[in-house]
């Protein structure tokens, strides 16, 4: 396996046929291993660019989860955000469902502070259930645009 | 009150880009050969994914460039940027060294 692919495509572009390489010089240890899948990691993360409609959805998420009403009126919101962005991208369902899950427990912490939070964890279900029904929406969508295309 | 120094854009942690630039200084180096200068001259080990995130961040920064090269890998050199930070990092850890060795002395 080749270690520039843990790395994002610009990245390895610029940097991979060299970085190769040097790794070819010295024997692959543990420690060398752990340095590049950290700093590939870094390199995934740092690569991300915020999607202004994606941030909206994720802040909504997190006011639902704020306002104290009725817990169905947040898990309906998770399954509809996670549905709308999962048909419009759906190789990207499981970050979707994450992405929007994950502003539950930050704004369960930021209202106590403290924990337990792991009973927000209940949330991944709308989050998954969401992407999933996206996911057949978005594939079926592409599909049969190919079709008629 | 102590004088106000520039800021070392490379941050705080900026050791692995500090290393580098060092190498750098005295002369182009490709990749492998940054890692072996610094392991040999400073006694730094820097693991291939260290070495290539501070390549990639000195780049960006403007700090180093690559040469062109017809081989798998390219040399790079230290531009003005670049040993303008080296010579900022210098000034704001020499008197600090001083005052370590003094005092431990």
């Amino acid at each position: 396996m080749r270690l520039s692919h843990l790395y994002p495509n610009a990245w390895r572009q610029e940097f991979g046929d060299e970085f190769e390489a040097v790794l070819a010089c010295r024997p692959l240890t543990v420690r060398q291993f752990a340095d590049v899948a950290f700093h590939a990691g870094l390199a995934q993360l740092t690569s991300v660019r915020v999607n202004p409609l994606l941030a909206i959805g994720w802040m909504v998420t997190a006011a639902m989860n704020l306002i104290p009403r009725e817990v169905q009126w947040s898990a309906g919101w998770l399954i509809l955000v996670c549905f709308v962005a999962t048909v419009v991208q759906p190789r990207r369902w499981l970050t979707f469902a994450l992405l929007f899950f994950s502003a539950i427990p930050v704004s369960e912490l930021v209202r106590a502070g403290h924990g337990p939070i792991y009973q927000t964890s209940i949330a991944l279900i709308p989050a998954l259930i969401g992407s999933s029904i996206g996911l057949v929406a978005g594939y079926s969508r592409v599909t049969r645009g190919s079709l008629t295309g | 009150m102590a004088k106000q120094r520039a800021k070392p854009r490379l941050g705080r942690f900026g050791e692995p880009a500090i290393l580098i630039l060092l190498s750098l200084s005295s002369g182009t180096k490709h990749g492998y050969a940054i890692m072996v200068d610094i392991e040999g001259s400073m006694g730094v080990s820097l693991g291939a994914g260290t070495l290539y995130g501070a390549i990639a961040k000195l780049m960006k920064l403007g700090m180093i460039r690559p040469l062109p090269s017809e081989e798998r890998t390219r040399p790079y050199e230290i531009t003005p940027e670049g040993r303008a930070e080296m010579a900022t990092f210098l000034e704001t850890w020499s008197p600090i060294v001083r005052l370590g060795e003094a005092r431990l002395a």
